[in-house]
C-alpha cells in the first residue's frame, strides 16, 4: 500500500513535467539556436567580449532586454518545430547564420566611441549590406553588468537625432531638384540674416560664396534662405521622398521614422536645427542613394542561414526608393568630395576617396551632438557611413578622429 | 526490437563503432535468452531488459566504445539476480549473503572514503587498474539487507547507526545525491522497524539536509540554479537547459537514431540519458521508460527488502529525471537500467530480485 502512494506522488510530479513540456517545448527547442551567428567572414560573434558588446543591440541578450531582434524573426522562418516531430527537419546539422557585419570594424567602432553615447554605422551602398551598426553605451550579454539609462536602446535603428548641418545635404538636394539653375547663384553672408522674426546666424561672416562654397562653409544664412525659398511644403515633401520619414523595415526590424519639422523655425530647419529629427538607419539609405546614382538600397543584416549544404535563406540586394535624379546625385558627390579635399582632409580616411559632411547640432544639453556622414567613391570599397556622438562637441572635432580610427586601420577594407 | 535498434545504430557508422553497437545489442539478446532459459522472463525482467535496450541505444549514440562494458555489467547483474534468488531460498545462505553484504558494504564505503578517486566533485569511485566502479551502488544492497534484518529482528538501533554511518560516509565523499537516496530508503525502513527512531531520523536528516544545502557550495549552487536554469544557460544551468532543449527538439516521436545535439554534451549517457533518449526517440519513449520503472517498483511483496527496493528505485528515478527537467534540483544520480554505469546496472538487477514476487508472471 505504501508504494502506491509513492508511485502516485511520482506521477504527480511527472504530470507537472508534462504540463511544462506542453507550454515550453517550443522555447526549449529553439533556445540553443542563438549561439550560431557569425559575421561576414565567419567569425563567431559570441566568443569575443568586445564583439559581443558591439553586436548585442542587434542580436539581443538571453534575458530579452533588447526587444526587437533579428534572431526571433529568423527563428520563426527557418525552424520548423511541431509538437509531434520536434525539430525533425532540422536534422541535427549545424545551423549557421551569417550576418553582413564585419567583426573587426564593429570592434574598431566600439573602441573609437570609447563609452560615449552615440552610434557608428557603415553600409555597402551598392548591395545594402550593413557592415557596422554599433550602439554605445553597451553591455556584455554574458556578464551581469550595470545598466546605464537607455542602454538597451538600439541607437542605429531607433535613435532620433537633431541633424544639424548634415541636414544641409537634404536641403541642398531638394534645392538642386527643385530650383532651376541654382548652381550658378551666389550667396552673400554677412554673419546674420533676418526672415521676419527669425534670426539666423553664422559663426563667422562668410562673404560672397557660390553654392558649393556655401555648402563647404556650412553657411547657415545661405541654407536658411534656401529653406525659405523652397517653403515648408516642399521641404516636407522632399524629406519624405528621401525616405527620411520612414517607414523602413528589413530582416524583421523596423527603423524609427524621422521627421521634418519647420514649426519652430522654417529658416533654421534648412540648417537642420529645430524639431527636425533623423534616424541613423534611414539617413544612411539616403546617403547610399547619393552614392549610388539616385536610387537607395534597402539595408540588410542577415546574409544567409545555412545548414550544411542546405540554404535556408539567402539575402538579395533590394532597391529601396528612387530618391534623386542621377544628375543631382553627381552634383552632390562633387560637393561632398570637395568638402573632404579642401576642408577636412583626406588623411582621415585612409587611402579612400571619401565625400563627407560634418554636423554640429545644438541640443538642449550643454554640448551639441557631433555628426559626420559620407561615403567612399572607391569601386572596391563602396561604403556609406554615419557617425553620431551625443552631447560631445563639434562634428569635425569629435567625429573626424573616429573616422580616422575606422578607416586608417584598413584591414577590413581590403577584406571587404 | 533489439535487432531493429542495433541495426539502426550500426548503420552508416565506421566499422569499429558498428562492431561495438552490434556487440552491445547482441549481448543484451544473449542475456534475454539466458533469462528465458532459466524461466525468469517475467514482467519485471522484461521491463528491465527493455530499459537496458533503451540504455544501449543511448550508449551507442554517445559512447559506443562503452557498450561491451555495459553488456558485461548486465551479465553481472543478471548473475547477481540469480544469486540473490538462491539466497532467498535457503535460510543459511541467506544469512551468509546477508551479513556478507552488510559488512562488505560498510567496508567498501569506508575504503572509498579513504582511497577513492574523485570524479566531478564526488569522491565515490574506486579504481582497480583501468576499471573504476562505484561501491556506493553495491552498498545500496547492503543497506537493504541491513534494513530487513532490523525490521525482522527488531534491531532498530543498530540499523539506525548503520544508516547514519552510510549517509555520513557518502556525505563526506561528496556524493550527496546518493546520500539522499540512501536516506530515503533508510527512513522508510526505519519507520517499519521502529516508529520513534524513524521520526528522529527524519528530523535529523531534515536538519542535516538544510545544513548541507547552505554550507556546501556545490549543493548551494544547485539549489540556487533550481527553477532558474535559463538565467545561466552557460554556467550552472548548462546540463538542464541542454537536456530540455534536446527533449523538446525530439518532439513526440524523436529525431531518429544517432541524430541530435545532446550526445556531444558531457554526461549525456548518464545523468541526461533520458534526454538523449527523448531527443532521438521522442517523448513517447521517455514516458515509456518512466512507466517501466513505475511498473517495476509496483511490487506485491510486503517485506522490508521489497519496500526498501521500491523506494530506492523510485527515489533514484525521481531525482534523476526531475532533476534533469528542473522540477527538482539537479543531482548526479543515474536512471536505473538506462544510464551508462556498470555498478549501477549490477545493483539495479539485484534490486529487481527483491521486487519480484513469486506470483507475478
Amino acid at each position: 500500500m505504501k508504494i502506491k502512494y509513492l508511485i502516485f506522488l511520482f506521477l504527480l510530479l511527472f504530470g507537472v513535467f508534462f504540463m511544462e513540456y506542453g507550454f515550453c517545448a517550443y522555447r526549449w527547442a529553439t533556445a540553443p539556436q542563438i549561439a550560431a551567428m557569425t559575421d561576414r567572414a565567419g567569425t563567431d560573434l559570441s566568443t569575443d567580449r568586445m564583439l559581443r558588446k558591439a553586436t548585442v543591440h542587434l542580436l539581443g541578450d538571453k534575458a530579452g532586454n533588447i526587444p526587437d531582434t533579428m534572431v526571433s524573426y529568423y527563428e520563426k522562418k527557418t525552424l520548423s518545430y511541431t509538437l509531434l516531430n520536434g525539430l525533425y527537419s532540422y536534422g541535427g546539422g549545424n545551423r549557421k547564420a551569417k550576418l553582413t557585419l564585419c567583426a573587426p570594424l564593429q570592434k574598431a567602432a566600439l573602441t573609437a566611441l570609447d563609452g560615449r553615447w552615440g552610434t557608428v554605422a557603415v553600409m555597402n551602398y551598392q548591395t545594402g549590406e550593413v557592415l557596422c551598426a554599433v550602439t554605445s553605451p553597451t553591455f556584455d550579454p554574458e556578464k551581469k553588468e550595470e545598466v546605464v539609462d537607455t542602454m538597451y536602446v538600439n541607437r542605429f535603428l531607433h535613435g532620433l537625432y537633431t541633424p544639424g548641418s548634415v541636414y544641409k545635404i537634404v536641403t541642398l538636394a531638394a534645392a538642386l531638384e527643385e530650383i532651376p539653375d541654382i548652381e550658378n547663384r551666389t550667396f552673400t553672408c554677412h554673419g546674420a540674416v533676418h526672415f521676419g522674426t527669425n534670426r539666423v546666424t553664422c559663426p563667422i561672416s562668410h562673404g560672397r560664396q557660390t553654392l558649393q562654397e556655401a555648402f563647404r562653409n556650412s553657411c547657415n544664412c545661405a541654407f536658411s534662405a534656401l529653406a525659405v525659398q523652397l517653403g515648408e511644403e516642399k521641404m516636407t515633401a522632399y524629406a519624405e521622398k528621401f525616405g527620411l520619414t520612414g517607414p523602413l523595415s528589413f530582416d524583421g526590424l523596423t527603423a524609427a521614422s524621422g521627421r521634418y519639422d519647420a514649426s519652430v523655425s522654417l529658416p533654421w530647419s534648412g540648417a537642420g536645427q529645430g524639431d527636425t529629427k533623423i534616424n541613423p538607419c534611414t539617413f544612411l539609405t539616403f546617403l547610399s542613394a547619393i552614392a549610388g546614382n539616385g536610387q537607395g538600397m534597402q539595408p540588410y543584416l542577415m546574409a544567409s542561414v545555412r545548414e550544411g549544404y542546405k540554404i535556408h535563406y539567402k539575402a538579395k540586394p533590394t532597391f529601396h526608393l528612387p530618391m534623386l535624379s542621377p544628375e543631382t546625385a553627381e552634383i552632390l558627390k562633387t560637393y561632398l568630395r570637395g568638402n573632404v579635399e579642401k576642408k577636412y582632409g583626406d588623411e582621415y580616411f585612409g587611402g579612400l576617396t571619401v565625400c563627407a559632411k560634418t554636423g554640429t547640432a545644438e541640443v538642449s544639453a550643454e554640448k551639441p551632438n557631433a555628426l559626420l556622414c559620407g561615403f567612399a567613391l572607391d569601386k572596391d570599397c563602396p561604403v556609406a557611413f554615419l557617425i553620431i556622438v551625443e552631447s560631445s562637441g563639434s562634428g569635425a572635432e569629435i567625429c573626424l578622429p573616429i573616422a580616422r580610427q575606422l578607416f586608417c586601420n584598413g584591414q577590413w577594407i581590403i577584406d571587404n | 526490437m533489439q535487432v531493429l535498434f542495433g541495426l539502426s545504430y550500426a548503420f552508416g557508422q565506421p566499422w569499429k563503432i558498428a562492431f561495438f553497437v552490434l556487440f552491445g545489442f547482441g549481448g543484451l539478446m544473449a542475456a534475454a535468452v539466458a533469462l528465458y532459459l532459466f524461466h525468469s522472463l517475467h514482467r519485471k525482467t522484461l521491463l528491465a531488459l527493455y530499459l537496458c535496450t533503451l540504455g544501449m541505444c543511448v550508449i551507442c549514440s554517445v559512447c559506443p566504445e562503452e557498450a561491451p562494458k555495459q553488456v558485461f555489467a548486465v551479465f553481472l547483474g543478471v548473475g547477481l539476480f540469480f544469486l540473490i534468488r538462491l539466497a532467498f531460498r535457503g535460510q543459511k545462505w541467506r544469512k551468509m549473503v546477508g551479513y556478507g553484504f552488510l559488512f562488505g558494504g560498510m567496508w567498501l564505503l569506508w575504503v572509498t572514503l579513504l582511497i577513492g578517486t574523485e570524479v566531478n566533485g564526488a569522491k565515490s569511485w574506486l579504481s582497480l587498474g583501468s576499471y573504476a566502479f562505484q561501491p556506493s551502488e553495491i552498498a545500496k544492497l547492503s543497506l537493504l539487507f541491513a534494513g530487513s534484518i532490523a525490521v525482522e529482528k527488531g534491531k532498530g538501533a543498530f540499523f539506525f547507526l548503520y544508516g547514519i554511518a552510510c549517509c555520513a560516509f557518502l556525505g563526506l565523499m561528496g556524493d550527496f545525491g546518493t546520500a539522499l537516496i540512501y536516506f530515503a530508503v533508510f527512513c522508510t525502513l526505519l519507520f517499519l522497524a521502529s516508529r520513534p527512531l524513524g521520526v528522529a531520523s527524519l528530523l535529523g536528516g531534515g536538519i542535516a539536509g538544510i545544513g548541507v544545502s547552505q554550507l556546501v557550495p556545490r549543493i548551494k549552487g544547485r539549489f540556487a540554479a533550481w527553477r532558474h536554469i535559463w538565467e545561466d544557460p552557460i554556467g550552472s544551468g548548462y546540463q538542464q537547459t541542454r537536456a530540455l532543449s534536446a527533449l523538446a527538439s525530439g518532439g513526440l516521436l524523436g529525431l531518429g537514431a544517432n541524430r541530435g545535439q545532446l550526445p556531444k554534451i558531457f554526461s549525456a549517457a548518464s545523468d541526461l540519458a533520458t534526454a538523449t533518449l527523448g531527443e532521438q526517440w521522442g517523448l513517447f519513449s521517455v514516458t515509456a521508460a518512466v512507466a517501466a520503472i513505475l511498473s517495476i517498483a509496483d511490487t506485491k511483496k510486503k517485506n522490508a527488502c521489497a519496500i526498501g527496493a521500491a523506494v530506492l528505485l523510485l527515489t533514484q528515478t525521481a531525482l534523476n529525471f526531475f532533476g534533469m527537467v528542473d522540477i527538482l534540483p539537479f543531482t548526479g544520480v543515474t536512471f536505473p537500467f538506462l544510464s551508462n554505469g556498470g555498478s549501477a546496472m549490477v545493483c539495479a538487477w539485484g534490486l529487481l530480485e527483491f521486487l519480484e514476487a513469486e506470483d507475478e508472471n
